[in-house]
């Protein structure tokens, strides 16, 4: 073992797997920013159809975990961003746990390490497809019987389509992938991945408060946003106060009460994200220059939440795939067990067993389980979320000890402390701020799903504010700190400072 | 009894110093959270509009290619 190492393995793939290459020079501001837009609409353009897959006719199982991984069902993001966001929680865990050994001020170990990254993500796309197309998720299913019996348009895939749809599914997730080097890569702002889950949780809460397109239910066509099904419902019901109940508690599609909850978690996190306590520094060069160095409260922003519900994204998608390959085994239905949704056939919700105990899922015909599980998700969602709060300081380096460092390369110091106790006391707020971040905002999150009303709407804009605030935060940083403000032709829209 | 305290000291201990350092934070003023919040919301919003428009063009995209 001591000789080879994992990551020399992976030298070999490093020429097959494309590589986004590093731009030439520093991208300037407004091609950043011009990047940054452009990749997004490509992200939300690959939404189409699957070939030999009837996006309106299969069952959704995960509807209530999609809103947090910009993925749509039946769709080329099936996955959305799950497969790149999970090898790159897997890979930057079991380097901060030192399993694989790397040194990241070599750049040649840098690049290795990306591309292990991404051919994990390739390989967790293909196994995600491989196990739902296996398990008839793509099954089309008649949810209202406006095609006649047999026709072609229910039968379901052949083996031959089905490995076509697994190829599909495998290079649009490699495309995903791809998308979301590029802005890491520095031609764009943000992390990626952060920037797809924030465009699309935008969408989604718009879609589901204002949507104009009309969708065919068994009730007649419906509009896909509550605000506007509301006012449908006003002219066209008898009764007034059918109309208002309905717009409130609809199941099928977006209700009102789900997109207030979620407009009001909104506002909550907005008020978190700007509670920062302040460290005073001062610069051991120039005398008498005091500043503040601010730390976040929700000092990990929306990680731990995009880490928990990957998790249990994983898990559902395993579980899915082996209560059906394996149907009737008792193991695997004590593991979670699905049912299609009776009225309207859309989606098919967990409704029992352990997966259930930990999901947002609408509840189940079982009044126990029922009861429990509020109590049982809240706290996985959080203590998972916690958990990985301390822990992932340290290994994304941004931990007290690298924040000293900085400091250190900046010639700051922390007024009225000691050079050496630097990272002591970096510490005392570092680490309470990213566990306490994230307790609240996943109990937040956590709350407001648990009754399994939300459909992943929430949580959902909730990772994508937070993922889009610290998208923010990197271009408001750059905006000031390179001087881009003269010679930028935004600058009549942004604000000098 | 000793015991039980022992059991339930970490939890309290744990939420006191939580509280105390949110205590300790520096908290938006009303109007600057106000401005933030209208600030962020119509950007986020403005980003969801757009979002949906382009989602828009799938409907030619599908009657051409299905």
């Amino acid at each position: 073992m001591s000789g080879i190492r994992l990551l020399d393995l992976i030298k070999p793939f490093a020429s097959i797997v494309p590589e986004i290459e590093l731009p030439y020079e520093k991208s300037i501001f407004d091609e950043k920013v011009v990047y940054t837009i452009a990749i997004a609409v490509v992200y939300l353009l690959l939404g189409l159809p699957i070939n030999g897959v009837n996006d309106e006719k299969i069952a959704d199982p995960f509807s209530w975990l999609r809103g947090t991984f910009a993925s749509q069902p039946g769709t080329l993001l099936e996955f959305g961003v799950l497969p790149a966001v999970l090898s790159a929680f897997l890979w930057q865990i079991l380097a901060g746990l030192k399993f694989i050994r790397i040194d990241f001020h070599s750049s040649n170990d840098r690049q290795l390490f990306q591309t292990l990254q991404k051919i994990t993500s390739i390989v967790f796309g293909l196994t995600f497809a491989a196990l739902l197309a296996f398990a008839d998720y793509f099954e089309p299913i008649d949810y209202f019987t406006r095609t006649p019996e047999g026709s072609e348009s229910l039968l379901s895939p052949s083996f031959m389509s089905k490995v076509l749809i697994v190829a599909e599914l495998t290079v649009s997730n490699t495309i995903v992938t791809l998308l979301a080097e590029l802005l890491d890569k520095g031609y764009g702002f943000g992390p990626g991945i952060l920037a797809f889950i924030t465009v699309s949780s935008a969408t989604t809460l718009s879609t589901s408060l204002l949507g104009l397109t009309t969708v065919w239910t068994p009730r007649g066509s419906e509009s896909t946003g509550a605000l506007v099904q509301f006012i449908r419902n006003l002219f066209s019901a008898d009764s007034y106060s059918y109309a208002i109940y309905e717009a409130f508690t609809r199941q099928n599609l977006a209700n009102l009460t789900q997109v207030y909850v979620a407009i009001a978690a909104f506002i909550v996190v907005v008020y978190l994200s700007n509670c920062r306590s302040e460290i005073s520094i001062k610069s051991s060069k120039v005398r008498s220059m005091v500043s503040v160095y601010p730390v976040k409260l929700v000092y990990c922003g929306a990680i731990p939440l995009i880490f928990t519900y990957a998790v249990l994204y994983a898990f559902n998608i395993v579980g899915f795939s082996a209560s059906r390959i394996f149907a009737g085994n008792k193991f695997v239905e004590l593991l979670g067990s699905w049912e299609l949704e009776p009225e309207f056939k859309r989606t098919s919700n967990l409704n029992s067993g352990l997966l259930f105990l930990i999901s947002a899922a609408p509840s189940s015909s079982n009044t126990i389980l029922n009861l429990i599980r509020p109590f049982t998700y809240i706290s996985f969602v959080v203590i998972v979320s916690t958990l990985f709060s301390e822990a992932w300081p340290g290994m994304s380096g941004s931990a007290p000890k690298d924040t000293a460092k900085q400091f250190k390369d900046q010639d700051l110091a922390l007024v009225g402390r000691r050079d050496i106790s630097v990272s002591k006391e970096l510490a005392k707020v570092i680490i309470p701020s990213a566990r306490i971040g994230a307790i609240i905002t996943s109990f937040a999150a956590a709350f407001c799903e648990c009754s399994g009303r939300s459909k992943g709407l929430t949580y959902g804009t909730i990772a994508g504010i937070l993922s889009g605030l610290s998208i923010l935060e990197e271009l408001v940083q750059e905006w000031q700190q390179t001087g881009a403000a003269a010679n930028s032709q935004l600058s009549q829209f942004l604000p000098t400072q | 009894m000793a015991e039980k305290d022992k059991l339930t000291d970490a939890p309290v201990e744990f939420v006191k110093e939580g509280v105390q350092f949110v205590r300790k934070c520096r908290k938006p003023t009303k109007k600057e959270y106000v401005q933030l919040v209208r600030a962020v919301g119509i950007g986020f919003f403005m980003m969801g509009v757009v979002g949906y428009l382009i989602k828009l063009i799938h409907i030619p995209i599908r009657y051409l290619i299905v």
